[in-house]
């Protein structure tokens, strides 16, 4: 290869940015020719330059700026923010929770159901331990309803305390 | 660079959940990169930090919309490029208002012709002398943007290619000759200091 063509790869000769034959090609004829030799150290000592460059700094108080320059953005009246937190309630990191959350719901309604199906359907006949159990719940609820006081007419204390009953004694009174 | 940039992910996470704190360490660990960055493309001044302080102003409001694609360094020297870009625009536009008839920026990566000095230097020091520092500065700033761009990333903020390419959007070929031709030009405008010391 010629110089010209040798040339415009040293850039990335030095960086190690060419190809395996490139490089070949580069350090082959770097072997004879001094002219693409001296290019090639002169460019590596301005790369060694530049890296070596002095470094420019901010000022002492860039921070203080920019923290009021901030303080400014920050309170931003934001009408769609109950859209941002509903949004950032189903962020990606938050997505398996909402699928648990899920399973779970769907494990409890599923369990919701299948209890109830039974009592709705059952038949006396075909299922004697059920009977038994239905007997065993009569007696608790009359327990319960002796416990609470079994001198107390229940319908009664209901019928009072319903609005329409009261609404009835109302309009009889201003009659 | 993965250990750097994994704390970099973290910090950008904490920032989407609202965490100031976060924030606050981006701008310890990337404001003098940044800046020194600003300053060497649109020169150091005033100008170069309120382009800083806009830097991290819209890195802060765009926060929550970052990519983990991007890494934070590539992100934030994106943004600067930017801003840089734009202020550049501006300072033109004012320019050419105030001086109807000026001559176009050479924006053309091919033939960019440089005057070089033809004063003499110690030999025998390569160090970076405060005269060769203001030199170096001046050719990096005399740069067309485009390959002022490519060099700074690469040679001074230590950017890969890739990261690059992205910044710039263009493909890594590109990326190459942008960088040869930037080095080229600056070996020229000092072959003085380096003709002296071989
Ligand atoms: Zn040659």
């Amino acid at each position: 290869m010629k110089c010209d063509k040798i040339q415009p790869m040293l850039s990335a000769f030095i960086d190690n940015a060419l190809s395996a034959r490139d490089t070949w090609e580069v350090d082959r004829h770097l072997a004879e020719c001094h002219e693409c030799q001296r290019s090639l150290n002169e460019m590596k000592r301005t790369i060694k330059l530049l890296h070596d460059i002095s470094a420019f700094e901010v000022s002492a108080d860039f921070d203080a700026k920019l923290q009021t320059k901030l303080s400014e953005l920050q309170p931003k009246p934001d009408r769609l923010m109950w859209i941002k937190g509903l949004s950032r309630m189903f962020r990606p990191r938050l997505l398996p929770a909402w699928g648990a959350a899920s399973i779970l719901g769907i494990v409890l309604v599923m369990m919701v159901f299948f209890n109830q199906k039974p009592i709705r359907t059952v038949n006396m006949n075909t299922f004697p331990a059920t009977e038994a159990n239905f007997v065993q719940q009569a007696k608790v609820q009359n327990m319960a309803f002796s416990a609470v006081n079994p001198l107390e007419d229940v319908s009664i204390a209901n019928l009072s305390a319903h609005p329409s009953g009261q609404l009835g004694s109302n309009a009889n009174a201003s009659e | 660079m993965t250990a750097v940039s994994n704390a970099d992910t973290s910090l950008i996470l904490r920032c989407q959940d609202n965490d100031a704190a976060a924030f606050n360490e981006i701008v310890a660990r990337y404001k003098n990169r940044v800046y020194n960055y600003i300053c060497r493309t649109v020169g150091p001044g005033a100008d170069a930090e309120d382009l800083t302080q806009e830097t991290f102003i819209r890195a802060y409001m765009n926060i929550k919309s970052f990519q983990s694609r991007a890494t934070l360094n590539t992100w934030l020297f994106r943004i600067a490029t930017n801003i840089c870009i734009d202020h550049q625009r501006k300072v033109k536009r004012i320019q050419s208002n105030i001086v109807p008839l000026q001559r176009e920026d050479a924006d053309n990566e091919e033939d960019v012709q440089m005057d070089i000095p033809d004063t003499r230097y110690n030999p025998e020091d390569m160090l970076l002398t405060k005269e060769l520092n203001k030199e170096l500065s001046k050719a990096l700033l005399d740069l067309p943007e485009k390959l002022r761009t490519v060099i700074l990333l690469h040679d001074i903020e230590g950017l890969a290619y890739e990261e690059i390419m992205e910044i710039v959007d263009c493909p890594l070929g590109t990326v190459k000759s942008r960088l040869f031709n930037a080095r080229q030009t600056i070996r020229k405008k000092i072959s003085h200091y380096l003709n002296s010391s071989v």
